[in-house]
């Protein structure tokens, strides 16, 4: 073997033995990057779960006191109309006609808004809990989906597809540096100089392979930051709805718990039944007194029902 | 073997590995730069959600002693038969509660993200 031959066989060789060594330490590389920038994503994903799965159930649990809430609106107003139709008939104190007609109004509210709330009390109780259910679906599976390419890294199957395309690139790779070993040997062996080259091509072939990795990793890393940003945003957006929704919630109780209160109380109703006491003849200033602080209870929390606990704000941000 | 062909191949040997050197030196740059970047990116936007967090939960703490007072009030009313404190309680919760301090959030998100925004808290 000419010694000039096994010079340029040996450097060939090695430098393409240097890249093929090179480029699967960069590719093990990152790959664990990569697989780092998942794992922490799923972590975040986990945690966005589980706020979402609170604001649900903070949404339920307000749908279910609306719902028992607006029975008692309803209620209030049935006792408003007798009293009213009453005063009317009856040589009793009169109530001043736009006070009778508020107390009508409600009553006409109720069954126009609550009829449709309290007949569909089991889609009222969707409704206070359809915002979340409904941006549950369109929300954060639609976040997570912002998506659908983080999801389908991240999710179940991800992982077959990420090391079919993680994996693949390393295997081709490899592939390449058995291939390269034995051309290097080959080289060695017969010293061919025409071999030299071919080394060296497949070596920067392999260099090649483990840039593309490279570049592909760091698209990758860029979407995990900008989806774990996203998805952040939406987690303090959720919180923040569920303290709204605690607070409507807790309004809506004390003021249903009032207004309860002030049924029982009326003179009317401690008579036992409604009819009754409206057909008697007992109906008195104080009666209407109590009768008005009814009206304006059930007015107060009928308005507090109708609020919502995420703003559109929020929804957008959520939704997004 | 002409030596000339024995040098260019040498060379060319040599300006491989040169090439495998840069492309190290280019890759890890690159690898830093992501990684600060987005880093950085991150904890930003984590002190922001921690910052924004802070700053609605004094909000609602505010709202809440407020509300907490009218429905106080509210009961007493009812038991006692104040109408006067029973207007009061109820307009103040429903005053509190139809003002929704989630309703402009997203400026508020966007405003805090600006740099020449002055919060007024």
């Amino acid at each position: 073997m000419p010694f000039p031959l096994l010079i340029v066989g040996v450097v060939a060789g090695g430098a393409s033995l240097a890249m093929s060594g090179h480029s699967a330490w960069k590719q093990r590389k990152w790959k664990k990057i990569y697989d780092e920038r998942l794992s922490e994503f799923q972590v975040i994903q986990k945690e966005a779960e589980g706020i979402h799965s609170r604001l649900q159930a903070v949404g339920e649990s307000l749908g279910r006191v609306k719902v028992q809430a607006s029975r008692t609106v309803e209620e209030a107003a049935e006792y408003l109309q007798a009293v009213a139709k009453k005063s009317q008939t009856k040589s009793l104190p009169k109530i001043p006609s736009e006070v009778l007609k508020e107390w009508i109004n409600l009553r006409s509210e109720i069954v126009t808004s609550l009829g449709i709330g309290v007949a569909g009390a089991a889609v009222s109780g969707v409704t206070a809990s359809a915002g979340p259910a409904l941006y549950t679906a369109a929300g954060l599976f639609g976040v997570a989906s912002t998506g659908t390419r983080i999801a389908s890294l991240s999710g179940a199957a991800a992982n077959s597809a990420r090391l079919a395309w993680i994996g693949g690139g390393a295997v081709a790779a490899g592939g390449g540096g058995m291939v390269l070993g034995a051309t290097v040997l080959n080289v060695l062996s017969k010293a061919n100089i025409v071999m030299a080259p071919i080394a060296l091509g497949a070596g920067i072939w392999s260099e090649k392979k483990a840039h593309e990795l490279e570049k592909k990793v760091t698209d990758k890393v860029q979407e995990f930051a900008d989806a774990e940003a996203k998805l952040r945003r939406k987690m303090t957006a959720m919180q923040l709805s569920i303290t709204r929704a605690g607070e409507i919630q807790d309004s809506v109780q004390e003021t249903d718990t009032a207004l309860k209160n002030l049924l029982q109380n009326a003179e009317t109703l401690k008579l036992g039944a409604m009819e009754l006491a409206v057909n008697s003849d007992e109906l008195r200033r104080p009666d209407l007194h109590v009768a008005h602080q009814i009206y304006l209870t059930a007015k107060t929390l009928r308005e507090l029902i109708e609020q919502s606990a995420i703003s559109e704000a929020n929804r957008r941000i959520i939704e997004e | 073997m002409n030596p000339q062909v024995a040098l260019a191949a040498g060379r060319l040997g040599l300006s491989a590995i040169v090439q495998m050197f840069n492309s190290y030196q280019c890759e890890a740059t690159r690898r830093e730069w992501v990684r600060t970047h987005y880093d950085a990116l991150l904890e930003k936007v984590k002190l922001e959600q921690e910052n924004l967090l802070r700053y609605y939960e004094m909000k609602f703490a505010e709202r809440r002693e407020s509300l907490e007072h009218f429905y106080w009030l509210l009961h007493e009313a009812t038991e006692n038969g104040n109408a006067l404190h029973l207007q009061g309680a109820l307009y103040g919760i429903l005053d509190i509660i139809k003002t929704d301090p989630l309703a402009e959030y997203d400026k508020f998100v966007l405003a805090y993200q600006d740099p020449d925004t002055v919060l007024e808290i």
